[in-house]
């Protein structure tokens, strides 16, 4: 079965509960934000507790840390608190240039997956910071390839947003062992360090 | 140390440029056009109104960024310089699209390719879709006309990354060439997709638009426009406001009216005028993105993808076979490797896709353009408005397109072998890191080429207001006027019927140098060409 995310109101409830709800759940999502935040009961921008993110709540983010460590490889000596603090904020900036509604997709999948009860219909059973990688491995994997192209959807845009976000973080781009601009250049530039490792 | 920038010189005090996220209460404006956008056809409309003694209005929703911003900051470029910070995406997310949005548009953060519309795309145009007016033959003297304008010239310096495409290509016998460029005095630094900060690149930012604004036309920039109001014969003025939190409400009146604010920037300010007819629903249809597909090298050496003019060398081998009834055809180039750029188009999971970055300096990375909106089955996609009335394009990735997106991986995975690649990897979720031609042709085929796990991308948005003799299939006739208002003109990547098959920015510029220049009507030429005789 593949169901588009034009086609997913009108499909088939033949996936598992968990996915069908959340893929629902996003489908809605293609109404205004307003009306997207009322379904999902907790306004994410109104409820942010952190000042210096716009988008991105505290409970988002044991989500965000668990889907970038098992989808980019990364441990705990990546992230670290600084290391983490400028990705989260990354992601908060790009979420805030993306189009309205790809944001409010993936507000609606971050709010949907904060809450328990989704999470361990979803196959984790831990809570997002003690989570088992297996189980979260297992869970993209049956986003990716369950058949519901709504719900590769939401793994593959929150995968752009986690990997960008990531590699725009000093010490990842080091890893990669890219040097920055030509010295030839450097001395021109307004530059502030942050493309060089 | 400070290299030069027009737009800090003294002259530029002169300039009539206005920030519209400043303005501090509405305003109004009269000019004889108005001209929406600054890119391609936006820049290149303007400096020829402009010298033609048009008094002009240039439009431009994003900001102005000038070389002393451009610091080759990956974060920072793509967060100023892009449309959406660079997250834009088809409907269904299948498609990632790349589209500047700043002065001077895609030109400011395209890659320098300058191709001539290719003679099979404009006869395909002329026997296929009865454009009569744009042959092989009347555009060859605008384009001979905006390579001088734009120095435009093959490049002889090929990175290790072009060099690959090339060696690889020769060994298989593969047609492979170097790439024209627009650029004047380039210092080889490869950062053509952050802001050029040495001015060598001649995008319209540092080219046509300050020759616009020396002779006198006004630009605006963070001014987004909403929609045209008309009185179903003719625009009556363009209704836009500033990008700032207070909106102020900005009101444009103008003779003409120009859209080139790009193939889904255009046809989604069509679709918000309601006013504006479209009885067959012609404006957003047909609309073509290059879909482009990405493979990688481990080669023995550094490659280095992220130095050097990033684009310099293509291969057409597979792009003109059978143009027009027959599989789908791709262009081989290569692509620039920056860390988070690369992060995205390199694919796979956890440790393999760290490994594949962390492998960056010994990537070789090569893209492949298919050529869409020739065949039956490549109808392309169309624009459509979200609730909150910006424009997306739903594009459905068919089985005509997964089908030419194989055989273009398989090919860019043969001709890294030939080059020397130990291992090719493909923009597949589920790549594997092939070690060898046959193990690679055995993996890349047993891979599920569906939207979202490949991935697809597109730096090249073309149609939706597709130029054309028939109004029940096109928005605006050959010269670029809309069907059916009078004072309308399309004059961007929106008016190709199809895609171009090569990376368009030089068939924009030259199309709509051609269509600025039949607005005067006077059989002078006004692009600020150097000797060239004012008579054409």
């Amino acid at each position: 079965m593949s169901v588009s995310r034009r086609e997913f109101l009108s499909a088939s409830w033949d996936q598992s509960i968990a996915f069908s709800f959340l893929g629902r759940a996003i489908a809605y999502s293609t109404v205004p934000l307003a009306a997207a935040q009322t379904f999902c009961s907790q306004p994410a921008e109104a409820a942010s507790t952190a000042p210096s993110l716009k988008y991105i709540q505290p409970l988002h983010v044991p989500i965000l840390v668990a889907f970038a460590k098992v989808s980019m490889g990364l441990d705990d000596q990546d992230l670290t608190e600084q290391n983490k603090t400028v990705f989260i904020a990354n992601c908060d900036q790009l979420m805030g240039q993306a189009p309205e509604s790809v944001r409010a997709d993936l507000i609606l999948l971050f709010n949907l997956l904060q809450f328990p009860m989704s999470r361990w219909m979803m196959g984790v059973s831990d809570n997002w910071d003690r989570a088992n990688p297996k189980d979260i491995t297992a869970l993209i994997t049956n986003w990716n390839y369950g058949g519901i192209k709504i719900l590769r959807y939401g793994y593959q845009s929150l995968l752009s947003l986690l990997q960008v976000s990531w590699y725009y973080v000093p010490v990842a781009i080091a890893g990669t062992g890219y040097p920055g601009p030509p010295e030839s250049i450097r001395p021109y530039l307004d530059f502030n360090g942050e493309n060089s490792p | 140390m400070k290299l030069p920038d027009p737009y800090k010189d003294e002259a530029a005090k002169s300039w009539n440029i206005y920030d519209a996220s400043r303005f501090t209460e509405d305003r109004y404006f009269e000019a004889d056009v108005v001209i929406v956008g600054t890119g391609s056809g936006g820049g290149t409309a303007a400096e020829v109104l402009s010298r033609a003694g048009k008094k002009v209005i240039l439009v431009e929703e994003g900001s102005l960024k000038t070389s002393t911003d451009f610091n080759l900051n990956e974060k920072e470029a793509y967060s100023t310089l892009y449309q959406d910070g660079m997250t834009r995406l088809s409907l269904d997310g299948g498609i990632s699209i790349l589209q500047g949005r700043t002065v001077g548009g895609g030109t400011v953060v395209n890659w320098t390719s300058s191709f001539r519309t290719p003679e099979p795309t404009l006869n395909h145009w002329n026997s296929r879709l009865r454009i009569k007016d744009h042959t092989v033959e009347s555009m060859r003297p605008w384009f001979e006309m905006l390579e001088k304008r734009l120095e435009i010239a093959t490049w002889t310096s090929p990175n290790t990354n072009n060099q690959t495409l090339l060696k690889g290509a020769e060994k298989l016998g593969i047609r492979a060439d170097l790439i024209p460029r627009n650029v004047k005095g380039c210092w080889n630094l490869g950062y053509c997709g952050l802001g050029c900060p040495t001015n060598a690149k001649q995008s319209m930012l540092v080219s046509t638009i300050p020759s616009a604004l020396k002779s006198g036309a006004t630009l605006i920039h963070n001014l987004q426009v909403n929609h045209l109001r008309s009185n179903g014969h003719s625009v009556e003025s363009v209704e836009a406001y500033g990008r700032s939190e207070r909106r102020p409400q900005v009101r444009i009146k103008a003779k003409i009216v120009i859209l080139s604010a790009g193939a889904i920037g255009t046809p989604g300010i069509l679709l918000r005028s309601t006013s504006i007819p479209n009885p067959y629903g012609t404006a957003g249809r047909r609309t073509f993105l290059h879909p482009t597909l990405f493979t990688f090298g481990r080669m023995p050496d550094e490659v280095n993808g992220f130095h050097g003019a990033p684009q310099s060398a293509y291969s057409d081998h597979y792009q003109w076979q059978d143009v027009a009834d027959g599989p789908i055809g791709f262009k081989i180039e290569a692509t620039p490797m920056h860390p988070a750029f690369a992060s995205v188009i390199i694919r796979g999971f956890g440790l393999e896709h760290r490994q594949r970055l962390n492998d960056l300096k010994y990537t070789a990375g090569f893209l492949a353009l298919l050529r869409d909106g020739f065949h039956p089955d490549s109808p392309g996609g169309r624009v459509q408005l979200r609730p909150d009335g910006s424009p997306v394009v739903d594009y459905p990735i068919n089985g005509y397109l997964l089908e030419g997106a194989k055989r273009a991986v398989l090919k860019m995975a043969e001709i890294l072998f030939a080059a020397g690649a130990k291992s090719v990897h493909v923009g597949h979720f589920q790549t594997g890191d092939y070690s060898s031609w046959s193990e690679a042709q055995k993996g890349i085929n047993q891979l599920a080429f569906e939207p979202l796990i490949l991935r697809v991308g597109s730096a090249h948005v073309m149609g939706g207001s597709a130029m054309g003799p028939d109004p029940r299939d096109s928005v605006v006739d050959e010269t670029g006027r809309h069907h059916h208002i009078d004072n309308l003109y399309v004059m961007d990547g929106s008016l190709f019927p199809t895609s171009v098959g090569a990376n368009p920015q030089l068939s924009i510029f030259a199309l709509t140098a051609k269509l600025s220049h039949q607005i005067i009507g006077d059989g002078k030429i006004y692009l600020d060409l150097p000797n060239v005789s004012t008579n054409h």
